[in-house]
This record gives C-alpha cells, sequence and structure tokens, in this order.
C-alpha cells in the first residue's frame, strides 16, 4: 500500500527527470538533451549547452559565480557584463558574458549558474551551468535571445 | 573695292590680335583651355609670406585677402605681388563614430560659409573659404588619430594675368568688328565679319568661363575628410589555462564549447 502511495511521487519525479534542461530559443536545433546534459545548436553555430556539474558542499552562488569569472579572466577572457537569472522553478542564479580567442578567432561566451537543491531527500547539492558560445557576430545577435531562454532552465 | 579692302584689314587686324598675343614670358607655355599643374613657389623674401609656407609655421594663412580679389570674374588682373593660389587638401583620420565625425565636420564646414561637394558614406569632400584651409584642416586632425594627410597649393597667377589680357584684346576687337560691320554692304563682307564675331564670342565665353572657374577654386579650396573607425583590436589570447582546483570550473568555457561540442 505504501508503495502505491508513493507511485506518484515517483511518477512526478521521472517525469521532472526527464524534462527537457530547458525550452532553448527558435532556430536551435536540439542535438542531445539527456546523458551528459542538453546540447543544441543553430544553422550560424551558435552553441548552447546545459549541465549538472558536481558540486560543492561549500560555498554558494556567489562564491561559485565569483570563482568561475576570476578562473575565465586568469584564462584570458575579457569579462564584460552580468546578471542575474530566475530558472523555470524561480531559483536565483547568474550570468555572466565574456569575450575570448578561441584560435584567433573573437568569441562572444555566456556562462549561467545556479545551485541547486537535490530533489531526493539523500541526494546533494548541484551546480546547473548554461553555456552559450558563437562567433561575436553571432553571439551579439542571438544573446538577448538566449539570456530569456535561461528563464526556461529547470530549477 | 576700298570699302572691300578695309573689312579685310579689320578682320586681319581681329585675326592677328586675338591669336598672335604674346603672354607673358613665364606663362609663355600655359595653354588657356589647359590646367596648368605647376607647382608652388615659395616666395622668400617677402614681407608677407604665402599662405602655403605661412600655414606651415602654424599661422593664418592670407589666401582671404586673394580670394576676396578675385571674387568677382570682371575684376581686374590682381596685383602683382599677389599670387592666386588653390589650396587642395587630404586628410584620413581615426575616430570612435566616423559618421558623427564626419556630420560634425560638416557643420563647422557650413558655419565657415563652406559647403558639401560629395559624400560616401565617411568620406566628405568640401569646399571651405580659402582662408579657413587651415583651420579644416587642423578641426579634422582634432578629432581623432591622423593617419594620412596631404596638401597642395597650385599657383594660377601667371594664367589668370594671361587671361585677362586675352579677354580685354578679344573684347576690343569684337568691338571694332561691330562697327566694321556697320559700315559693310557687300554680304560676301558681312558675311565674313558674322562668321569671325561668332568665333570671337565663343572664345571671350571660353575665357570667361575660365576665369570665373580659376576664381571660384581660389576663393573656395577642396578638402577630402576620409573618417576612418578605429579598428577593434581582438582580445588577447589565452593565457596557458591554470587549472583551478575545483573540477568543474576546469570543464566550463569558450574552448570546449566551440571545440568538441
Amino acid at each position: 500500500m505504501r508503495a502505491l502511495r508513493s507511485l506518484p511521487l515517483v511518477a512526478f519525479l521521472l517525469a521532472a527527470a526527464c524534462a527537457a534542461p530547458m525550452r532553448p530559443p527558435a532556430d536551435f536545433v536540439v542535438l542531445q538533451d539527456a546523458g551528459e546534459g542538453f546540447r543544441a545548436i543553430t544553422s550560424d553555430d551558435a552553441r548552447l549547452r546545459v549541465r549538472d556539474l558536481a558540486e560543492p558542499t561549500q560555498g554558494g552562488l556567489e562564491f561559485w559565480a565569483d570563482t568561475l569569472a576570476q578562473d575565465l579572466v586568469a584564462r584570458g577572457y575579457e569579462r564584460k557584463d552580468q546578471g542575474e537569472v530566475k530558472n523555470a522553478a524561480g531559483g536565483i542564479g547568474r550570468w555572466l558574458t565574456f569575450a575570448a580567442n578561441v584560435q584567433g578567432e573573437k568569441v562572444g561566451y555566456l556562462v549561467a549558474v545556479w545551485q541547486v537543491e537535490p530533489t531526493l531527500p539523500w541526494g546533494a547539492p548541484f551546480l546547473r551551468v548554461a553555456e552559450f558560445a558563437a562567433v561575436d557576430a553571432v553571439f551579439q545577435a542571438r544573446v538577448e535571445a538566449v539570456k530569456a531562454a535561461l528563464a526556461t532552465v529547470r530549477g | 573695292m576700298m570699302r572691300t579692302f578695309a573689312v579685310l584689314c579689320a578682320l586681319l587686324g581681329a585675326l592677328l590680335s586675338t591669336s598672335c598675343q604674346a603672354p607673358s614670358a613665364p606663362a609663355a607655355a600655359l595653354a588657356y583651355d589647359e590646367f596648368d599643374q605647376s607647382s608652388l613657389a615659395l616666395q622668400s623674401g617677402e614681407a608677407r609670406p604665402s599662405g602655403f609656407a605661412k600655414a606651415n609655421r602654424g599661422e593664418r594663412n592670407p589666401a582671404a585677402d586673394r580670394s576676396a580679389q578675385v571674387g568677382d570674374p570682371g575684376a581686374g588682373a590682381p596685383a602683382a605681388s599677389e599670387r592666386l593660389l588653390i589650396y587642395r587638401g587630404d586628410i584620413r583620420v581615426e575616430v570612435a563614430r566616423p559618421e558623427d565625425a564626419a556630420r560634425a565636420f560638416l557643420d563647422t564646414v557650413k558655419a565657415w560659409g563652406g559647403y558639401l561637394q560629395s559624400q560616401n558614406a565617411a568620406t566628405v569632400t568640401v569646399r571651405v573659404p580659402a582662408a579657413k584651409f587651415e583651420d579644416a584642416l587642423a578641426a579634422v586632425r582634432g578629432m581623432g588619430r591622423v593617419l594620412d594627410e596631404s596638401r597642395q597649393a597650385n599657383d594660377v597667377t601667371e594664367e589668370f594675368v594671361d587671361l585677362g589680357i586675352r579677354l580685354d584684346t578679344a573684347q576690343k576687337a569684337r568691338e571694332r568688328l561691330l562697327e566694321v560691320l556697320q559700315k559693310a554692304e557687300k554680304v560676301e563682307d558681312i558675311l565674313k565679319v558674322e562668321a569671325e564675331l561668332r568665333r570671337l564670342t565663343e572664345e571671350i565665353e571660353r575665357m570667361e568661363g575660365r576665369r570665373k572657374f580659376l576664381s571660384d577654386q581660389v576663393a573656395l579650396a577642396t578638402l577630402t575628410a576620409t573618417f576612418q573607425a578605429i579598428a577593434q583590436a581582438p582580445p588577447p589570447p589565452p593565457r596557458q589555462k591554470q587549472r583551478s582546483r575545483f573540477p568543474w570550473v576546469n570543464r566550463v568555457g569558450a574552448e570546449s564549447m566551440m571545440g568538441g561540442f
């Protein structure tokens, strides 16, 4: 009986687990939305990815966002802008944009981070990281639509 | 018979006076219907130096005096001490916003009494009063980093003086021919005189047009300014990746996005 009562919960958890990590903007074609994470791409080679990365037991969103920003700058990225963003569950995350030089080409890069509490009681918090990258002209044309789509990232 | 002879003499005199007028020696090589690109001879020893030399010393160029004198195409030849110079310049500067810079420059030119001659994107060719030529160059220089600059001054004094003399002679010859026409009786003589009158009139109009053109060129200098956007330097190449102590940070970045996606 107890098992039957927990069926709806299990079904809900399964449904949540199977739902796509985000709804990308128009023109993006989803390449993968399971396993290693979510990947989508456009015809002009704009790339979108969402992954759940291992998670830190200490620290909080501010700490991880700052750590990531400093590491990227140390790698030679040029920091551009930053802001807050809410995911589909209302969880607050932080987005940052950079300009980077990848194999001699100027590339725009956006990364958004949320610290997500585990769904299951025995789970651990993790970081959900959304990334968007494209050559600079394509990046500038698409970045606002991607920022808007970050609100659909599963929380 | 005598009248015919007189008509022929008048015709011959008109022909000789307009075609064989010896120009002044230095300008002998100049043809009035060709623009002589003789370079400016810097005038050493003058109390008031040429506008070009003055400009090189950063002083105002006195071309305003000369341009004022030649403003009226009907005016007589300028004083011997005054040179008639046509100023032309080209300048290319690097600016943050080319269109805004071009617009601001045009506003300044209009305030000085100049005008836009042609424009192609952020390259503008303007005519400015000759007295403002150096100011116009300085204005463009002040807008950004100068990439290229050139200027020249063509001396057209000889041609202008020569034109004045030829014009005067041709007008007098035409007046004489008109008098002869009044007295001519034979149709053949009348036709000859009228043909010569037509030729003289065309020649006078051509010379007047040329003098007007030179006056305009001297009064207003021509400057072509190109405003070029500052080249955006690409961001510096990535430094040697410094591994973060946090593994997840090392997995994030544009290189992995653009590489093995």
